[in-house]
C-alpha cells in the first residue's frame, strides 16, 4: 500500500487540474469535432452527415478567401508587433530616464479590453464625427472626410494598424524580459571583438533571446489568427468581405446562419491550421538551436 | 493520505454530478379562455426571467419598465429579472440559452426567427392561453407571421412598418414634395444636401441610408426591394423562389451605389451607417431622410425633443411612379418558453402589458404601431405616425424559413458592397446574392 501511495499519490494532486482541462478544453473540443459531422440545431435535430460538412466547407469560396485574408492579416500584424515591440523593447532596455513611466504608458493599449479599444477606434475613425478626419482636414492633409473602415481601399490596412497598436505591448514585454536576461559580458566580449551596434544585435542579442522570440511569435500568431473582437466591432468583416477574418466567418455561420455543423467543421480546420503553425515554429526553433 | 483521497473524491462528485444532471421541471397550467384586460393578482411567488431586446432602449424600454413597475405594484409576488440583449445579438443569445437548457421564461421575438425557434421547440403555443377571440383580433398582416401551422407562438406586441422618415419642415422650406419614387429621393436628396454655414464643407445630407453590413440594414432593404417589384424569397407553388438578380433588385442596388458614391447625398462612410448612426444624424440635424419604421422618430425625439412636429412618416417610395407602396409588418413579439414554470403568471402579465392603456403610453414615446384591432385607436393622438398608420393594411407577410438569417447575410453583403463603393456593378452584386440564395434553397430542400 505504501508503495502504491508513493507511486501514485502524486497523481492525486493532478486531479483538479486534469478535471478542469477535461471539462473546459478537451470536452468542448471533442464536442465541437463531433458536431462537425452533423446537421443539427443542437436541440432536437441531429442528422448525421459524415464528411459532407467538410466537403461543403472546402467548396465554399468565401471560406477559402477568408482563410487567405486571415493569413495575410496574421502575417502583417505579427510582423508589426515584432518590429514595433522589438524597437520599444530595445529602447526600454537602455538606462533611460523615467523608464518605468514609459513602460507603463506603452502597456496601455494592451491593458484595454478589445471591445473598448474597438469602440474607441471606431469613433476616432468615424467619417462624420471622428477626430482623425477632423485633424487631417484641419492640417490640410485631406480636403474632405475619408471613410477609413467602410471602404475596401482602407478598411484592411486600418484594421491591421489598429491591431498592431493593440498587440505590440505583449511582444515588447516578452522581448524586454528576454533582453534583460542577456548577460552584459557577452556585449563586452563582442565589443572587444570589434562588434558595432548592428553586429551586437544580430550576433548576440537575437540569438540569445531566440527562445523568447519563438515562444512570443507562436503565442502572438495563434492569438491573432483567431482574432474576433476587433474585427467584429470595427468592420464586421466588411466592406465586401475585405476584412472577413475566419473567426468572424465561423461566428456568422454558427450564429447568423445557425449552421452549427459547417461552423464546427470550419473550426476544426482552423484548429488544424493553428497546430500546423505551432509545429512549423517549433521545427524552426529546433533547427536554429541545433 | 487515504482521508485526503476520500475528500478529493467527494469534492469531485459534488462538483461534477450537479453539472451533469438535468432536471426537467413540469409545468402544470390551466388555459385562459379569453384575454383578460386587467391583471389577475398572482398569489404564489413568481421569479421569472425576461430576455428583452428593448428594455434598455430609449425611450421604449423606459415605458416597458414603467408598465412592469405598475404590474408589480399590483402583484407584489411577481418578479421579473430583466436580461437585455441587442436585437442584432438576440438570436445567438437565445440559441445559447436554449441549448444550455437555460431558457429565459419570456423573451422578445422577431418574425424572421420564428421558424428557427419553432424548429428548436423554444416557443410555447399561445392560442390556448390567449384564446381564439384574441387571436382573431390580431391584424391580418400580422396573424400570418405570428402563426405557424395555425398556432400562435408570439404575442404581437408592436409593429414597425418600414417607410420614409423625413424632415417635413425642410421639405416645406424648399418647396419639395414628399418623395413617391426612388428617383424622387434622388432629387430631394440633392436639394437637401447642403453647406449650411458656408465653410465649403457639406454639413447636411439628404439621406441617412442604413447600409451597414447587418440584418438591420437588410430588413430595410427587403422592404425597399418589395417596392421595386422584386422579392428576396417567396413561396411559389410550394417552392421557395428568389427574384434577386431581376431588374428591380439591380436597379435598387444601383441606387445604393449612386446615392452614396455619385450623387453623394449620403454622409461619407455610407457602408458604416447603422440604425443608431442614422438616428444620430437625424437628431443632430445632419440628415433629412431615412428609411425606417416609426420607432426611429421616437428615438430621434428622445435625443432631440426640439424636433417634435418636424419629422414625418410616409409610405415607402416605389421604383416606378403610380405603383402601390407596400410594407412589411416587422413585428416584435413576446414569446414564452415551453419549459417555464410560470406560464400562467406570464400570460397574465402579457395580457396586462398589451392592454389598450399601456399600448397608448408605449406608442406615445416609442412610436411603435399596434398589431391588434383593439389597439388601433390607441395611436390616434400621435399625429407624427400618421404616415405609417395605413402601412399595416398594405403589409405583406414574409416567407420565413430556417435559413432566413442566411438570406439576410447575403442581402446585407450585397447592399453594403454597393453603398460602400466596393462594387459599382450592381448586376454583378445581385447575381452573386442570387447565387448564394439559390444555393441555400437547394441545400435546405
Amino acid at each position: 500500500m505504501s508503495s502504491f501511495k508513493s507511486r501514485f499519490g502524486k497523481f492525486i494532486f493532478l486531479v483538479p487540474s486534469v478535471m478542469f482541462v477535461l471539462a473546459l478544453i478537451i470536452y468542448p473540443m471533442i464536442y465541437g469535432m463531433g458536431l462537425s459531422f452533423f446537421n443539427t440545431n443542437l436541440i432536437n435535430r441531429w442528422d448525421f452527415k459524415g464528411f459532407l460538412n467538410y466537403k461543403n466547407v472546402f467548396n465554399n469560396d468565401y471560406f477559402m478567401s477568408s482563410i487567405i485574408i486571415t493569413l495575410k492579416y496574421t502575417i502583417i500584424v505579427v510582423a508589426g508587433h515584432f518590429v514595433v515591440g522589438m524597437l520599444f523593447a530595445l529602447l526600454l532596455n537602455k538606462n533611460i530616464k523615467n523608464r518605468a513611466i514609459f513602460r507603463s504608458i506603452l502597456m496601455i493599449p494592451w491593458l484595454f479590453p478589445e471591445i473598448v479599444f474597438g469602440v474607441l477606434w471606431k469613433w476616432i475613425l468615424n467619417p462624420t464625427y471622428g477626430i482623425f478626419n477632423f485633424m487631417l482636414i484641419n492640417m490640410k492633409i485631406l480636403s474632405e472626410p475619408t471613410t477609413w473602415l467602410g471602404s475596401v481601399e482602407h478598411a484592411f490596412n486600418a484594421l491591421c494598424l489598429i491591431s498592431i497598436w493593440k498587440g505590440f505591448p505583449f511582444m515588447m514585454l516578452m522581448l524586454l524580459a528576454g533582453l534583460q536576461s542577456v548577460p552584459t559580458d557577452l556585449y563586452e566580449a563582442g565589443e572587444l571583438d570589434g562588434c558595432n551596434r548592428w553586429d551586437s544585435l544580430r550576433y548576440i542579442t537575437i540569438p540569445s533571446i531566440m527562445p523568447v522570440i519563438t515562444v512570443s511569435l507562436i503565442l502572438d500568431t495563434v492569438s491573432w489568427f483567431r482574432q474576433y473582437d476587433l474585427v467584429s466591432i470595427l468592420t464586421a468583416g466588411g466592406p465586401n468581405n475585405s476584412t472577413m477574418l475566419i473567426s468572424r466567418f465561423i461566428y456568422d455561420k454558427a450564429f447568423q446562419s445557425f449552421d452549427y455543423g459547417e461552423a464546427s467543421a470550419m473550426a476544426v480546420i482552423v484548429f488544424i491550421i493553428c497546430c500546423v503553425i505551432g509545429f512549423i515554429y517549433r521545427k524552426m526553433t529546433t533547427v536554429n538551436s541545433e | 493520505m487515504k482521508k485526503l483521497l476520500v475528500k478529493i473524491l467527494i469534492l469531485a462528485i459534488v462538483l461534477v454530478v450537479p453539472a451533469c444532471s438535468t432536471v426537467e421541471k413540469s409545468s402544470e397550467s390551466k388555459p385562459l379562455a379569453t384575454q383578460p384586460s386587467t391583471s389577475i393578482p398572482v398569489t404564489e411567488k413568481i421569479s421569472a426571467r425576461y430576455l428583452s431586446c428593448t428594455i434598455n432602449e430609449k425611450p421604449d424600454g423606459d415605458v416597458e419598465k414603467e408598465i412592469l413597475a405598475d404590474y408589480i405594484a399590483a402583484n407584489p409576488n411577481f418578479e421579473l429579472e430583466l436580461i437585455f440583449v441587442s436585437a442584432t445579438d438576440f438570436m445567438p443569445k437565445i440559441t445559447a440559452m436554449v441549448t444550455a437548457n437555460d431558457s429565459p421564461d419570456m423573451f422578445s421575438n422577431y418574425v424572421q426567427y420564428f421558424v428557427a425557434l419553432h424548429d428548436m421547440g423554444a416557443m410555447e403555443p399561445l392560442t390556448q392561453w390567449f384564446g381564439k377571440d384574441y387571436v382573431d383580433g390580431i391584424l391580418p398582416a400580422v396573424t400570418q407571421e405570428c402563426m405557424i401551422d395555425g398556432e400562435l407562438y408570439a404575442v404581437p406586441w408592436s409593429s414597425i412598418p418600414t417607410g420614409l422618415i423625413y424632415r417635413a419642415d425642410w421639405f416645406e422650406e424648399l418647396g419639395l414634395d414628399v418623395p413617391k419614387t426612388f428617383d424622387d429621393i434622388t432629387e430631394a436628396g440633392k436639394a437637401l444636401t447642403r453647406d449650411i454655414d458656408g465653410d465649403n464643407v457639406i454639413d447636411r445630407y439628404g439621406l441617412a441610408l442604413i447600409a451597414s453590413n447587418n440584418n438591420s440594414a437588410s430588413s430595410r432593404f427587403v422592404a425597399m426591394l418589395r417596392n421595386c417589384g422584386s422579392y428576396e424569397l417567396l413561396n411559389i407553388n410550394g417552392k421557395p423562389m428568389t427574384a434577386i438578380g431581376d431588374e428591380g433588385s439591380v436597379k435598387l442596388l444601383e441606387y445604393f451605389y449612386t446615392w452614396a458614391n455619385v450623387d453623394k447625398i449620403i454622409p461619407p462612410g455610407a457602408g458604416e451607417i447603422a440604425h443608431g448612426t442614422a438616428i444620430n444624424l437625424l437628431a443632430a440635424e445632419q440628415a433629412a431622410m431615412t428609411f425606417s419604421g416609426p420607432h426611429t422618430i421616437g428615438s430621434v425625439l428622445a435625443l432631440n425633443p426640439d424636433l417634435k412636429g418636424k419629422l414625418a412618416g410616409a409610405p415607402m417610395p416605389t421604383l416606378k411612379p403610380g405603383e402601390q407602396s407596400v410594407s412589411m409588418a416587422n413585428i416584435t413579439g413576446l414569446s414564452i418558453s415551453p419549459k417555464s414554470k410560470y406560464k400562467e403568471a406570464l400570460v397574465d402579465y402579457l395580457s396586462f402589458f398589451t392592454n389598450f392603456d399601456n399600448f397608448k403610453r408605449y406608442n406615445a414615446k416609442s412610436y411603435r404601431m399596434p398589431c391588434h384591432r383593439t389597439l388601433i385607436d390607441s395611436v390616434k393622438d400621435n399625429t407624427d405616425v400618421f404616415g405609417f398608420t395605413g402601412s399595416l393594411e398594405s403589409a405583406y407577410p414574409l416567407f420565413n424559413v430556417t435559413y432566413s438569417g442566411d438570406i439576410h447575410i447575403a442581402l446585407a453583403k450585397a447592399l453594403n458592397a454597393c453603398a460602400s463603393g466596393a462594387e459599382s456593378d450592381a448586376a454583378k452584386v445581385a447575381a452573386e446574392a442570387k447565387k448564394q440564395i439559390e444555393a441555400l434553397i437547394e441545400k435546405n430542400k
